[in-house]
């Protein structure tokens, strides 16, 4: 008996590669990439009757991938190479730093473009010479805070935010014992988070430093996503994805979590929200993939389990789009607006 | 799904461990490695995976003082991980001044790199000449010894046979169950430093001590050092628990490696149990069989450790039958 076809098979479009999916990214115009371990970018312009491009961007794997500061993508290998790719598939390299590993790259629409090397964070601005950042270890992510000006940059010992335009201006350490992974900055600019090794969550209210810290994780939080205006943190890293509401002035303090997406037997690798609506994707270690309303507790399966687990969502900032990707080179598109 | 096994392989400069490696990675066995090392340049060999660590040590926030772990490490191995297909081992090289344990207890902490990969074994490479005054002056050498799987005495050709003898006796006075290869040149057969197992409980299925004499084992006071014990009746499995657990609350900092095996009572099977400072690990392997005497050997690693504390701690868990057993 065949299984009856899933949302994804009778509404998107899937494709099956044969390496690890490290990331699925849409630029403003809605192209599409995905990063790939075998050193491939698989690339679909929003012109859907353009044919998909395979660039080869990198010799080993691609540790990471974003947009570009207008359209097309950035990304950063493990030869040691900063590329940009453009929608048209043009690639063009940016920095090699050989022999070194390209752990994070991002950028901000005003045109600043950033990636890290070890304990070093390069910022590219858009005209100017490129600024260099020593920090106290290995960089664990990065993040640009909404208006492009500063970067929170995530390391052992704690998050530190720096200009992005000027390399004289005095960085400030938000301190906190132990190694900091994945950092991200709210819409509303108000807050810092961070994701540790230690399988929780820490945060500073910028204005007066206040300090937050989310636990109860089973395993480490390694995708962090805003929905709805802003107004909710969604995260990884328990059999259920914890939204954290932002809403009020203290943000999360002394407030549940919703928990949309409980499993009884997987575990929640990614998540990606819709930028305006309270409407969120969440992607199991079993291939499964949820969308899930949850202040209406509603779910709707849309990838049933197989094809390994989920490594990356994407939800692009139009809000009609959303891409995976699974450790085994499954990825697939849907459209999700309206 | 199946772990790719990582070697840590550690050394003073000097003692041949770039040889080794070399010879790991130019022999035709038809294997891919990934290699992480500290200093790029002295590698011969650019077809397989170098890549360059900074050793970069941290602290857990686990309320375990001595749980340290290598964040590069994690790095390296989650973003090797994606691309999985291209090799089918790690070697992790580490300098002669490092502290093996973070490295290993990096297989021990964090999830990501336990479901992926399993430490195989740590290997020590020495120079066989310069061995006996590194043991006497750098705790650094006494604790790669203590925490060697293998350790290969390289250059063998520069001492005299009483000289290897002696030199053998003492490593095994801080180590008794570190496997000992002679060797010039790092010559040695790979199959007794790769693919062994020395992690795996599963695999561990007798601890039998290299051999001791005593005239050596007074001759040296070592720091660092080994506690065997053995018991030939079962063990109460509650007080074991209770009382290992103390032992490496209390003392993990200073017990580099423990490795035991268990004879439990009323359980068909054997309990291997194993830890690396206060990180510890056991399972029920394989059934006792009835040809074979039932007994339980325990043995722990590491600095300065109370040998008559140990003892009482340990002879406290076995088992006094109050009441005559029956003969058969």
């Amino acid at each position: 008996m065949s299984q009856p076809a899933s949302i994804l098979e009778q509404l998107g479009s899937q494709w099956q590669w044969p390496a690890y999916v490290l990331s699925a990214c849409f630029d403003k115009a809605n192209n599409l990439a995905f990063a790939l371990g075998d050193g491939s970018v698989r690339l679909f312009p929003a012109d859907v009757d353009h044919e998909p491009l395979s660039i080869k961007a990198h010799e080993g794997a691609v540790l990471s991938l974003s947009s570009a500061p207008k359209t097309g993508f950035l990304s950063g290998g493990d030869d040691g190479r900063f590329m940009r790719i453009d929608a048209d598939g043009t690639l063009t390299e940016l920095t090699d730093f050989q022999g070194r590993w390209i752990d994070h790259v991002a950028s901000h629409a005003s045109g600043v473009m950033a990636c890290t090397e070890g304990k070093r964070l390069h910022l590219y601005p858009g005209r100017g010479q490129p600024l260099v950042r020593e920090f106290p270890s290995t960089v664990g992510g990065i993040c640009f805070a909404p208006n492009g000006y500063r970067m929170a940059v995530a390391h052992y010992g704690g998050v530190t935010l720096c200009s992005t335009r000027s390399a004289d201006s005095t960085p400030v350490l938000l301190k906190c014992p132990g190694s900091h992974l994945a950092v991200t900055w709210s819409p509303d600019s108000r807050f810092v988070i961070s994701a540790m090794q230690e399988e929780c969550l820490r945060g500073w209210r910028l204005e007066d430093n206040d300090a937050l810290f989310m636990s109860g994780y089973s395993a480490k939080v390694k995708s962090l996503a805003w929905f709805n205006g802003g107004r909710y943190l969604a995260t990884s890293g328990s059999p259920c994805a914890p939204c954290w509401s932002f809403k009020g002035r203290k943000g999360p303090k002394g407030r549940e979590p919703l928990t949309p997406g409980e499993s009884t037997s997987a575990l929640v690798t990614a998540v990606a929200g819709d930028p305006k609506h309270a409407i969120l994707a969440i992607g199991y270690d079993d291939g499964q993939v949820t969308i899930a309303e949850p202040l209406r507790d509603q779910e709707v399966v849309i990838k049933p389990p197989g094809n390994g687990a989920i490594t990356t969502l994407g939800w692009s900032s139009d809000g009609n789009w959303l891409a995976f990707g699974t450790e085994t080179g499954f990825a697939g598109r849907l459209p999700v607006g309206g | 799904m199946i772990k790719v096994p990582v070697t840590v392989l550690t050394g003073y400069l000097g003692s041949g461990k770039t040889t080794l490696l070399n010879r790991i990675l130019s022999e035709d066995h038809g294997k891919r490695y990934a290699v992480i090392v500290n200093e790029f340049g002295e590698l011969g060999i650019d077809n397989d995976l170098v890549v360059g660590a900074d050793e970069e040590v941290f602290e857990m926030n686990n309320g375990c003082i001595c749980c340290t772990v290598r964040g590069d490490l994690i790095r390296i191995i989650s973003g090797l991980m994606k691309r999985i297909d291209r090799f089918d081992a790690v070697i992790i090289e580490t300098t002669g001044l490092a502290d093996p344990a973070p490295v290993a207890q990096t297989f021990f902490v964090d999830e990501d790199v336990r479901s992926k990969t399993a430490l195989d074994a740590v290997v020590t490479v020495t120079d066989a000449k310069h061995l006996p005054a590194r043991l006497s002056d750098s705790p650094e050498a006494a604790e790669q010894v203590a925490f060697a799987d293998v350790i290969i005495l390289n250059k063998i050709d520069l001492i005299d046979e009483q000289e290897q003898q002696a030199l053998i006796a003492r490593i095994h006075t801080i180590n008794p169950y570190a496997k000992v290869v002679t060797a010039n040149h790092c010559d040695i057969d790979l199959s007794e430093v790769l693919d062994l197992g020395a992690f795996d409980l599963e695999r561990i299925i007798s601890l039998e001590p290299g051999f001791l004499t005593e005239e050596h084992t007074h001759e040296h006071d070592e720091q660092v050092k080994s506690v065997s014990l053995t018991a030939s009746q079962p063990l109460l499995p509650e007080r074991f628990d209770a009382w290992i657990t103390e032992v490496l609350r209390s003392d993990g900092v200073n017990i580099l490696r423990c490795k035991g095996i268990l004879d439990l009572l009323d359980q068909p099977q054997r309990y291997v149990f194993q830890s690396v400072h206060m990180l510890a690990n056991g399972i029920f392997t394989q059934p006792w069989t009835n040809s074979e005497p039932r007994h339980s050997r325990l043995v722990f690693i590491g600095r300065d450790l109370d040998e008559a504390k140990l003892r009482a701690g340990f002879e406290a868990c076995i088992h006094s039958v109050s009441v005559p057993q029956e003969r058969s």
